[in-house]
């Protein structure tokens, strides 16, 4: 005697053990597999008839299992390695910058001033903020070069878009939150929220850089090749808006890292603008 | 037997994503129904092999075009049901010129041709 959810309590053992492992893809074929059952009775098939056939049509364990498995492994490798690096880069940061100041300014006074932990969380959030947008600038510069060696697929176009994104929302929200910790704090200070340096003025250019990233990806027609130019244009706007007050206090000599940088970023823009070139193939 | 008035299954599967979004766009739908509607407009002429649909719902849902929820529906029985979101318009958008782009071309090419 057929019984039809011993049946598909039976096909979901099937489908665990050919390694369809997580539940929300499975309930979704079950809810599918009953839709399905349902209609072909209504055609008056037997039960058992009906439900050999709804499995059929939904398809074999091997090939669903691999199509569901291609979804875990979708972000590019210079996607996976940014998230990766990004998260040892804040630990990093963060640890670096306790260090710092307990050593500058002692334990003690840490744990009750308010004014260096303010400005501890200003420097955190600040520093997290640039860096995840060198992130989105660094995954532009992945993608220009993809696009150049002709490897740029479709699913590597998405992911490395994706994460760009993600990396972009990051800076901003770091970025907001560090620049409004700054105001706090110089208030604090000085009375004001504007000390005239400036640092703060290069940091809220650098926000209303990012925030118009975010936006354009929002509401904007752009390309995702336009995207990801502007995400390495963020490169340079970020390290000017990081480094660029320092250099015109101490002047050029100390900052020839940061002229490669910002040339080495000039050049994959250009590259990037450029049209992209026949593959010679003869 | 071949049949040739059956789609290639490369066309097929190139042809899911805007199938799907544009379907979405009359409105949130399940996976059982987004088969059956392709099914009726091509005059079973497109055949997806059900369960693989799935797979590419979910990559959608990923990529931010469309959003899900579990309904339930009659005792006690569930549905999940997708929608299209703002960058699935825009994706969408985007996805209709490249075909109408290939249309145009084609159809400029065979136009005054006999097969």
């Amino acid at each position: 005697m057929f019984n039809l959810e011993q049946s598909i309590a039976e096909w979901r053992r099937q489908m665990l053990a050919a390694g369809l492992k997580t539940p929300t893809p499975l309930n979704e074929l079950e809810s599918h597999l009953r839709e399905d059952m349902r209609a072909i009775l209504a055609t008056t098939e037997p039960e058992a008839l009906a439900f050999q056939l709804a499995v059929s049509r939904l398809g074999t364990p091997g090939p669903l299992r691999t199509e569901f498995n291609k979804l875990q492994n979708q972000a590019c490798w210079p996607a996976r390695m940014g998230y990766w690096l990004y998260a040892g880069a804040m630990i990093l940061i963060a640890a670096s910058i306790a260090v710092a100041k307990y050593l500058s300014v002692g334990p003690g006074k840490m744990g009750f001033l308010p004014h260096p932990l303010l400005l501890y969380a200003h420097v955190v959030s600040l520093t997290a903020g640039y860096c995840a947008a060198f992130f989105a600038g660094c995954l532009g510069i992945c993608f220009v070069c993809y696009r150049f060696l002709h490897t740029l697929s479709p699913a590597r176009e998405q992911s490395l878009d994706r994460a760009a994104r993600l990396f972009a929302y990051l800076a901003t929200a770091l970025t907001f939150v560090g620049i409004g910790l700054a105001l706090i704090w110089t208030k604090q200070q000085y009375g004001g929220y504007f000390a005239g340096d400036l640092r703060e003025f290069a940091s809220i250019c650098a926000l209303i850089w990012l925030v118009a990233l975010c936006v354009i990806r929002r509401i904007s027609r752009v390309t995702g090749r336009a995207r990801m130019l502007m995400c390495i244009a963020g490169n340079v706007m970020v390290s000017l808006a990081w480094f660029g007050p320092f250099m015109l206090v101490h002047g050029m000599a100390g900052y020839w890292p940061l002229a490669i940088f910002l040339g080495l970023n000039f050049i994959f823009l250009v590259i990037g603008v450029a049209p992209a070139r026949e593959r010679a193939n003869t | 037997m071949y049949d040739a008035s059956m789609i290639e299954k490369e066309l097929v599967a190139a042809s899911t994503e805007p199938l799907i979004l544009s379907l979405l766009t009359n409105g949130e739908s399940y996976g059982y129904e987004l088969i059956q509607e392709v099914k009726r407009l091509s005059g079973d002429k497109i055949q997806w092999t059900d369960g693989m649909l799935y797979p590419v719902l979910h990559r959608m849902e990923d990529a931010g075009w469309i959003k899900s929820r579990w309904v339930e529906v009659e005792s006690g029985r569930k549905r999940k049901y997708y929608s299209i979101k703002k960058d699935g318009h825009q994706a969408l958008k985007e996805k209709r010129e490249q075909w109408s782009l290939i249309s145009s071309v084609l159809g400029g090419l065979w136009k005054g041709q006999h097969v």
